[in-house]
């Protein structure tokens, strides 16, 4: 809020600054010229909306509002000063010559600036003249904005004698307003006037100069003297009066010396002397509004005043009825004299009566003699005689009790006052300090301090202190004349010469010492003829004020308290300040941590923009290999024969340290390397494993973030050779500035007949890049489909092309099934983005990807489930998430390996043997052979393995004769899926549905490779993932029955994965199963039945029974077990 | 006297600060001048990059970016260094005004005694209230808003107001309020304002704004636990 305030005040100022002087005139001129003037300069430079300044910008800021506008003007910015009547030559030029045109222009753009600010002024006070005329004369035309010109302007004016100003009539008195001076402007002003007299003796006193051949004195400078006189009096005045009343913070009353107060009865203090007293000591019964006066304040200002009746200033006076001053105290304490008014307490009577024998009494505290009336010692044979408040500074005991009399006449109130002389004070009081014979320990009570605080004695010879003690006796005498002679010069305190020195410093005079002392005493005298009274009022009030603030004077411990508090405070002060300075250098510095980095990545970009963008395109390629299955080379100790396929394995590492190497100097070569490294692994996989398929996805993915990776560094421009920018921005061609037209054209399959199937693919997948990118609608989900489905068909042309250069049996079919499968998971895709909405280009492959996973599901979960469960790790670590796709693969991402490893281990089993027993499941047969698990391997499964080593090696040396693989009884699958859904239908009927649903599809794109290697590779996967569903589960479940139970429920984790997977899409797949037995090899089902068994067997000899079907019935337990709710209907 | 021994024994602490900021801002100002040697060089390299990057091997060009890379990383060296340096001197200053804080509130108290033994008993806490509640304000972070007016007219008022607060208070509460305002003091919060009143610090220590007035981020009073500012619980929710 401050700020802001403070921010509001700075622009008003400033406005007020501008605008002053120059009238109304010039806003409205302006204003209605806006329009036409072109932005001023400033305007341009600063229209910065104000979120955007930071906040010492803003400080620094004007808000100006111009025909509704805002602009922000800099404050530290030139602004040409306009002035109203260049406005007006203008105007005027304008009006008288039409003719001269050209020139007047010229005179005008120079009138336009003008910095000196001397002449505008001047300008101005003509202009305030003109203002009327020249405001309702102004139109908009006249004014033209201030040119470019670096002259120097010249103001151009003429005055007009016909224009008179006119009356401003008087406003509203709301508009006026006094303004109070501040002190500071009133100390530099003389206040003071002078009279009659005052000119009278500066007359005489200049004729008397002149005559000596000085220059007179101006009046001025006499008032100014005086003014200063009196300022330096008062602060005189002030001064003695804090040396004289000590008495403020324990404030107690000076009559009574009594500190208690009662709302009936408070302590009052003067606004003056700070005297302080009580309502009733003092005799004011009503407490006054506004400020209170003593008596002696009231009447005697700036003199102090003497007691007839002791020697001591100060405390409470008032007059005597003969116009003297006495104590109040010692009113009331000597016998004869009384108050004539007890409310009031004023004038005193009775001084008169006093008697002389009184008068004489030494008082044995002051040992004056014969000054003031003392009282004597209470006791009844002590004589020892005292001034009354000689008593009371002595802290002697003095008391009042009232007293009720009963006597005849009634009873009577009276007081009885008691004083004793220190010796015969009572006991208590004694105590207190009295006994004491030093007057410094009786100093200490409370009392004898406050007594001795109220008063100071006066000087017994007013005149000259130094003379005092010789005088004594003569004023003794004669005090009361003396007194009264005195009287005048007290009135007025003394000015030091040094003071006066000071004050007539800057006052030139000739003779100024001479001058000064003469006003000096002319001044003095002036006073005195006023019986003190200051020759300025206002400034003695005023003063008054600030004494009642500044006058306490706090006793040495507390000043000294003061005074340490202070230098707390300071302290205080100086380390909020250094900790607000840290705290802005902390700040700097993080900013300027925060500025190198983004100042690095600047330079990388300028540097290596290439780089980064290979880098952020190969990161996303990563982000998309969930399963981390790429992110390593292939461990060739894991697999040995991989290098026979590969010639040239590739991997995300490699890729990076690649890239790192600047190897990589556009998308293409990026670009090549993955694919490279996805048709690797596709070669190398057989078809249904689910690195295939990763793999197959992968591609998909990658290969739009590919497209979009080269896009955009067709739109950045980028070197090749140097991997920078290019020195010019290449022209943009809009990609996504396609129309439906260029779609549906596109979609037209004889309209890209010119180009060959490659090219069309590519353009396809790069209309659907833009049309997914863009704003859903129905026309877009449409050509999506389209798009998608034309895609498909080309694919499966293209790969029907491959078939036929390659000539390989069944593999048509397959590709066909596989072009099926994948139009039918596009069209399940494009359902689901038209229900999403929002199908953005990634999801679209990934789920086609996961779709065809689950596709293959249930064979691969036969195959995957097994591979990673027995890494102990892995599996736990799963939960199982529904509808993530990612979910299961995570551990097959090692598994991966193994399960090559585990092929390789078919062909070497020796090598293997190691691994072998890390991941038993994953390569059967090394399990078997070696039986590293120890416990599970019973006598069947050592059997099975061995088969299966067998049959592994068959396999590859099929594959590598070529595809040897034969279709597996198809019924199979079939089968057991069937029977087991009838069998588990009431729990989870959905799971089984799909489960059953999947396998068709999967098995069909197994047999679909052409290579021979790749057929190979395949094998083996197959093998194992088809041997475990026919095994005979009861063997084994009698056999390893408890064993067996845990790892089934890991690999039923497992399962879960990719059941998730599954349950997020595609319910329709529909394959005829028996396609799928095609691609799987019976040979391979034994091994694979075993670790079937394992997993299934502790569940239920039933579903083991039932054997045959391979994933359905785990998937089913799995689904009781997690208590799935509800499954869909199953499906046949 | 035991004033003094506060003091005194403040002085020698406090005394040091001076010296030690010193250093510490001697040894900020050296880090940068590396870190502009650094910027130096990195500009140098840059340049010659652009130059010869036609000609270089892609080894080479490894190697020079390579140089740029550690150049930068030195200079975050010294950043990091620098933040490290103006923290630990930001608590270091803090450290002592909150000891001096403390060492105030304590002196307060101890004045408030004395007082009171010295037969001010009577004296109602007005005053001192009034002291304590200025030194409240000024422990306080920041400063607050101008203390009540203190010119009440006391004149002839009841001895209940004999201002010990005038006489014990030699500077006028304002006096420690209206330090100049320096434009260039941090603005916090939300707002974007200078500190006021009472700020909460967000406890997010990469929190963009870290202080907050309680009256922007909806407080009354200090939570408990562990608060984050609006900004910050939306980041941590984004996660």
């Amino acid at each position: 809020m401050r700020k802001v305030k403070r921010w509001e005040c700075g622009t008003v100022v400033r406005r007020l600054n501008m605008g002053r002087g120059r009238g109304r005139g010039r806003g409205r001129g302006r204003g209605s010229s806006g329009q036409l003037r072109p932005p001023s300069p400033y305007k341009l430079q600063l229209s910065p909306s104000r979120e955007t300044l930071t906040y010492a910008q803003a400080q620094k800021i004007v808000e100006v509002d111009l025909d509704g506008r805002l602009h922000r003007i800099n404050i530290t910015d030139l602004l040409p000063v306009i002035t109203e009547d260049e406005m007006m030559a203008q105007d005027l030029a304008e009006c008288n010559s039409n003719k001269e045109n050209s020139e007047q222009t010229q005179s005008k753009s120079k009138s336009w600036k003008k910095p000196s600010n001397n002449k505008t002024r001047k300008i101005s006070k003509n202009a305030s003249q003109q203002n009327h005329r020249s405001g309702s004369q102004q139109h908009a035309g006249s004014l033209q904005h201030p040119s470019n010109q670096t002259l120097l302007p010249e103001p151009t004016f003429r005055t007009l004698s016909s224009v008179s100003p006119s009356e401003t009539p008087p406003l509203p008195p709301a508009y006026y307003r006094y303004i109070e001076k501040s002190g500071e402007e009133q100390d530099s002003v003389a206040e003071y006037d002078m009279d009659e007299e005052d000119l009278a003796w500066l007359e005489m006193v200049n004729q008397k100069r002149v005559s000596d051949g000085h220059a007179s004195v101006s009046p001025d400078t006499f008032e100014l003297l005086i003014d200063r006189l009196e300022r330096e009096s008062i602060l005189e005045s002030r001064s003695q009066a804090l040396s004289q009343s000590t008495v403020d913070e324990d404030a107690f009353c000076c009559v009574c010396l009594d500190d208690e107060c009662l709302n009936s009865n408070v302590i009052l203090f003067c606004d003056i002397c700070n005297l302080a007293v009580h309502q009733e000591c003092y005799g004011v019964p009503y407490v006054p509004e506004g400020q209170w006066l003593c008596r002696c304040c009231l009447q005697s200002p700036s003199r102090p005043v003497d007691c007839v009746l002791c020697p001591n200033r100060g405390g409470a006076f008032k007059q005597t009825s003969d116009g003297r001053w006495a104590h109040v105290v010692c009113a009331i304490w000597i016998p004869e004299v009384c108050f004539a008014n007890t409310v009031f307490l004023e004038p005193i009577e009775g001084v008169k009566n006093i008697p002389p024998a009184r008068w004489k009494l030494t008082c044995y505290l002051c040992k004056q003699k014969g000054r003031g009336a003392s009282i004597q010692c209470h006791k009844a044979n002590c004589y020892r005689a005292f001034h009354v408040t000689c008593a009371q500074k002595a802290g002697l005991y003095m008391k009042i009790d009232p007293v009720r009399e009963t006597g005849v006449n009634g009873t009577t109130f009276s007081v009885k006052k008691t004083a004793f002389c220190e010796h015969h004070s009572p006991v208590g009081s004694r105590r207190d300090g009295s006994g004491d014979e030093s007057v410094e320990g009786r100093m200490v009570g409370g009392r004898g301090n406050r007594g001795q605080r109220s008063y100071t004695q006066s000087p017994p010879s007013p005149v000259n202190k130094k003379a005092a003690k010789g005088q004594k006796k003569k004023n003794t005498k004669r005090s009361g004349s003396t007194r009264r002679s005195n009287i005048p010069v007290l009135l007025v305190p003394q000015i030091p010469s040094h003071r006066l020195n000071k004050i007539c410093t800057g006052v030139d005079v000739l003779r100024k010492n001479q001058f000064m002392q003469r006003l000096h005493n002319y001044w003095l005298l002036k006073r005195q003829s006023r019986n003190g009274m200051p020759l300025i009022r206002r400034l003695h009030s005023h003063l008054q004020a600030h004494k009642t603030t500044e006058q306490r004077e706090p006793d040495k411990k507390l000043s000294a308290a003061r005074e340490e508090l202070r230098y707390w405070q300071k302290l205080r002060q100086d380390l909020e300040r250094a900790r607000l300075l840290v705290e802005l250098i902390r700040k700097r510095e993080r900013l300027k941590r925060e500025q190198m980095k983004i100042q690095q990545a600047a330079l990388d970009l300028t540097l290596t923009p290439a780089l980064v963008l290979l880098q952020s395109t190969l990161d996303q390629l990563q982000e998309k290999d969930t399963a981390k299955i790429f992110s390593q080379p292939v461990n060739l100790s894991e697999v040995p024969d991989y290098l026979e396929f590969i010639s040239q394995p590739m991997d995300f590492a490699t890729m990076r340290s690649k890239l790192e190497g600047h190897a990589y100097c556009s998308i293409g070569d990026l670009e090549k390397d993955f694919d490279l490294m996805i048709s690797n692994c596709l070669k190398y996989n057989s078809k249904d494993t689910m690195f295939h398929k990763t793999a197959l996805q992968l591609r998909e993915v990658g290969g739009a973030i590919l497209r979009h990776a080269h896009r955009q560094s067709q739109s950045i421009g980028l070197d090749p050779s140097t991997g920078m920018h290019l020195p010019e921005a290449p022209n943009k061609h809009g990609f996504y500035q396609c129309t439906w037209e260029d779609v549906d054209s596109l979609l037209d399959p004889d309209n890209r007949l010119h180009l060959t199937t490659d090219d069309q693919l590519k353009a396809l997948l790069e209309k659907l890049d833009i049309v997914s990118s863009m704003r859903t609608s129905g026309g877009r989900t449409k050509r999506i489909r389209l798009l998608r489905r034309e895609i498909n068909s080309l694919r499966q042309k293209m790969n029907q092309e491959q078939q036929n250069t390659q000539s390989v049996n069944g593999n048509n079919e397959e590709e066909e099934e596989e072009n099926e499968e994948e139009e039918e998971i596009e069209e399940e895709k494009q359902e689901k983005a038209k229900k999403k909405e929002k199908a953005k280009l990634e999801n679209g492959p990934l789920t086609a990807v996961s779709n065809s996973g689950t596709d293959d599901s249930p064979p691969v979960l036969e195959l995957t489930c097994p591979v990673s469960s027995p890494l102990p790790g892995d599996a736990p670590l799963e939960p199982p998430v529904l509808g993530i796709v990612t979910g299961g693969r995570r551990s097959p991402g090692r598994s991966y390996k193994r399960q090559r490893s585990s092929r390789s281990g078919s062909k070497s089993q020796g090598e293997d043997e190691a691994e072998v027993g890390e991941t038993p499941f994953s390569q059967p047969e090394a399990v078997h052979e070696v039986t590293p698990l120890g416990a599970p391997p019973t006598l069947p499964l050592v059997g099975v393995g061995r088969r299966t080593s067998v049959l592994f090696k068959k396999a590859k040396n099929g594959a590598r004769m070529g595809k040897s693989k034969s279709p597996p009884p198809p019924c199979q699958n079939g089968k057991t899926s069937e029977e087991k859904t009838n069998g588990l239908d009431t729990t989870s009927v959905s799971q089984n549905s799909t489960a059953t649903l999947r396998p068709a599809p999967n098995t069909s794109p197994a047999p679909s490779s052409p290579s021979s290697h790749h057929l190979r590779s395949r094998g083996p996967s197959l093998e194992s993932e088809i041997d475990k569903p026919p095994a005979p589960p009861r063997e084994e479940g009698l056999t390893n029955g408890k064993h067996i139970s845990a790892e089934q429920d890991r690999d039923e984790d497992d399962e879960d994965d990719k059941e998730e997977e599954e349950d997020g899409d595609e319910p329709d797949l529909t394959v005829p199963p028996p396609k799928r037995s095609r691609g799987k090899p019976a040979l391979a089902k034994v091994p694979s039945k075993e670790n079937r068994d394992i997993s299934v067997s502790g569940k239920s000899t039933l579903l083991s029974l039932d054997g045959d079907t391979e994933l359905s019935p785990l998937d089913l337990v799995w689904a009781k077990c997690r208590g799935y709710p509800s499954y869909p209907a199953m499906l046949k | 006297s035991t004033t003094s021994v506060f003091v005194s024994d403040h002085n020698q602490s406090i005394e040091n600060l001076p010296c030690e900021l010193q250093r510490n801002f001697t040894l900020m100002r050296d880090l940068d001048n590396r870190t502009e040697e650094k910027k130096a060089e990195i500009d140098k390299l840059a340049e010659e990059y652009v130059a010869n990057v036609k000609n270089l091997a892609s080894q080479q060009r490894v190697e020079h970016l390579q140089k740029i890379q550690n150049a930068y990383s030195k200079c975050k060296e010294f950043s990091d260094d620098k933040v490290q340096l103006a923290m630990q001197t930001y608590e270091m200053v803090d450290k002592h005004i909150r000891r001096l804080d403390a060492d105030l509130a304590r002196f307060e108290n101890e004045l408030k005694e004395k007082l009171e033994l010295s037969g001010y008993e009577s004296t109602d806490g007005r005053g001192l209230k009034n002291l304590m509640l200025d030194i409240d304000k000024r422990g306080s972070r920041g400063r607050g808003r101008k203390g009540s007016d203190e010119d009440s007219p006391r004149k002839k008022k009841i001895k209940n107001s004999p201002d010990l607060t005038e006489a014990l208070l030699p500077m006028q509460p304002s006096d420690v309020l209206d330090m100049p305002v320096d434009p260039n003091e941090p603005t916090y919060c939300l707002c974007h304002q200078v500190s006021y009143g009472e700020m909460i610090g967000c406890d997010n220590p990469d929190c963009p704004i870290e202080w907050f007035h309680f009256a922007c981020v909806d407080l009354a009073t200090k939570p408990k636990g562990k608060w984050f500012c609006p900004r910050c619980t939306q980041e941590k929710k984004k996660k």
